[in-house]
């Protein structure tokens, strides 16, 4: 009995952290100035893709 | 939409980044093949300056990436910690978990106080309070509840032996009925359904004459409560013995009492009148006695048209005043109507005092013989079935019950309480680590449904976890020796201690013989003292070696 509570505690443990760390990956990336960070460095490398389009 | 915005621009990123990757492969593979074709200097020059441009650009880039990943990953585990914090406080999942455990408690009590009430199963109370909860919409969840019309429908149940004879609308207008002439509602679902079941009268034209009756006691001047409850305590005896229909019988119970009179008196006078020869003799015999000229046969005449008021006025005019009978007189007087002196006398007296408006006990007895409903539709309507209270209560109630109605699916309902119990269970587990009485500003709601699941989750793993170990108890050891295994650390109330990592630790009971250390170090001393004054321990005859230099036993030793 003892062992098929800590299983269960276990697996309940192992998902729900998984659904936390989701929900925080989710909200980290909707955070205004990473957001930002990660639009300019796209158009960085957008500009580079394109020069060496060109090249 | 919002949400997917900043997955949606991460990976944005990610596929700029595939595809510099992918153009700098090919710029390196045309540069390969230029050295391999031996194209001119300038030519490779400018493809390798190309190359270099990129590898900069590039190893620029890629450090920006790695810093916004590292913010990404800090951010995501402050946003981890405090969802963390706002689940294991329990607060708002508790919260949550109490509201529906007590919704859930409310709809199955509900339908198991039906089921009760009604005799019926659990399924069948589901149906009952479901129709109730139809009857009882808009401007009605105020006038009455689930359980007055139960009490209602329980009492005609008991009158039609069947529950087909009446509808949960009837049950409610009836319990209207009596909550607006504040009236039992057994006594009135009682009338009303022998109205119904006697006189075969409609159960809207059984209602309208119960409010008509209210009218005709107001304007006689007696409380129609105790109408009926009279008609409760004697009507059926009554109703037997005359064959008067219940509508008769309500204006008869109103007219005997305006006179001091109870429906149980008027059945005496009848039965006694009707005993003609013994009336008779019994009438001649207070005649005689008393020197006065009493005559029945009009009373008696009229007990005969079942008009037992009148019978009942015109024996007391008959007999007179009664103050200065003596005892035989009295016994003939009772013997020829079957009424005892007091009630004469009171009869008497309330004839003598009697100030009635007679117009408006003639409107209200015109009324009710016609059974005028649309009057007793403006009775009701000027009556309040509830107080200010009582609406709020009822509306309240009404409400809650109308919807548990619709969900008293008790398989759902037991899932849903066997998922409630293991949130709580674990949620009592981290209640002593966290207040769960501070309720946090956070609730799961916020966290969309799967939060539900992830705190169940959590707050079962670490109830369990604790329990586990909690219950876990360390090896027992009695008597032995503890090897030093590269080191030990012993724990107590006054901290950890690191013993040497050579030191093993010894165990016993009573090592010392008992009593204390300081009784251990006395022995020993003792005994340095004896074996000081010879260098050499003999035991049994037998040399050992040679004892040991000391005068005393080291502190702490012992």
């Amino acid at each position: 009995m003892n062992l098929q509570k800590i299983v269960t505690a276990m697996l309940g443990l192992f998902f729900a952290k998984k659904g936390i760390s989701s929900i925080a990956k989710k909200r980290a990336l909707r955070d205004p100035k990473i957001q930002q960070r990660i639009k300019d460095i796209t158009t960085e490398l957008e500009q580079l893709n394109r020069e060496l389009e060109q090249d | 939409m919002a949400k997917q915005d900043g997955q949606a621009n991460l990976n944005a990123l990610k596929a700029q980044e595939a595809r510099t990757e992918q153009l700098v492969k090919k710029h390196e593979a045309i540069l390969d093949l230029y050295i391999k074709q031996g194209k001119e200097q300038e030519d490779i020059t400018k493809k390798a300056k190309t190359l270099e441009n990129a590898y900069v650009k590039m190893s620029r880039t890629q450090k920006k990436i790695l810093e916004i990943e590292e913010s990404i990953s800090k951010e995501e585990a402050k946003q981890e910690k405090s969802l963390n914090n706002q689940l294991l406080s329990g607060g708002g999942l508790l919260t949550v978990t109490e509201k529906m455990k007590s919704a859930v408690s409310f709809i199955s009590k509900t339908q198991r106080d039906t089921a009760n009430t009604m005799a019926v199963t659990l399924n069948q109370a589901k149906q009952i309070n479901k129709e109730i909860a139809k009857e009882l919409k808009f401007g009605l969840i105020v006038d009455t509840t689930r359980e007055e019309i139960l009490e209602s429908m329980n009492e005609m149940d008991d009158l039609f032996r069947t529950s087909n004879g009446y509808s949960a609308n009837q049950a409610k207008t009836l319990s209207i009925t009596a909550n607006k002439l504040n009236i039992s509602r057994g006594e009135a679902a009682k009338l009303s359904g022998l109205m119904q079941l006697i006189d075969g009268s409609s159960s809207e034209t059984a209602n309208a004459t119960l409010a008509l009756g209210k009218n005709l006691a107001d304007a006689s001047g007696v409380k129609f409560g105790k109408v009926m409850k009279d008609i409760s305590n004697s009507g059926r005896d009554f109703s037997n013995a005359t064959g008067m229909s219940l509508k008769n019988m309500i204006r008869t119970a109103i007219e005997t009492r305006k006179m001091g009179f109870e429906l149980n008196d008027a059945l005496g006078l009848a039965t006694n009148l009707l005993d003609v020869e013994s009336s008779i003799e019994s009438q001649m015999k207070f005649n005689v006695l008393t020197g006065r000229q009493a005559n029945f046969d009009r009373a008696r005449a009229l007990v005969l048209e079942n008009d037992m008021a009148g019978a009942l006025d015109e024996v007391r005019k008959q007999v007179g005043d009664i103050s200065d009978l003596n005892i035989l007189e009295i016994q003939s007087l009772q013997q020829a109507t079957g009424l005892r002196a007091d009630q004469l006398q009171i009869a008497n007296s309330i004839a003598d005092n009697a100030a009635n408006n007679l117009s408006n006990t003639e409107a209200a007895n015109q009324a009710y013989a016609e059974g005028n409903t649309q009057l007793a539709e403006q009775l009701l309507s000027r009556e309040h079935a509830t107080t200010a209270a009582e609406m709020m209560e009822n509306a309240e109630k009404n409400i809650k019950e109308s919807v548990a109605s619709q969900l008293a699916d008790q398989n759902k309902l037991k899932g849903i309480m066997l998922g409630i119990q293991v949130v709580q269970a674990a949620l009592a587990g981290i209640a002593t680590v966290k207040a769960i009485a501070e309720v946090t500003a956070m609730s799961a709601l916020t966290l969309g449904v799967g939060a539900l699941a992830i705190g169940a989750g959590i707050a079962t793993g670490v109830a369990a976890m604790t329990g586990a170990f909690s219950s876990a108890k360390p090896p027992q050891m009695n008597d032995g020796v503890i090897g030093s295994d590269g080191g030990m650390l012993v724990s107590g109330p006054k901290g950890s201690i690191q013993l040497n990592k050579d030191d093993s630790i010894i165990a016993g009971t009573n090592l010392g013989g008992g009593g204390g250390s300081s009784a251990i170090g006395e022995k020993l001393d003792k005994m340095i003292n004896l074996l000081s004054q010879q260098r050499v321990l003999n035991v049994s005859g037998t040399q050992l070696a040679e004892v040991m230099d000391l005068e005393r036993v080291p502190v702490g030793m012992g």
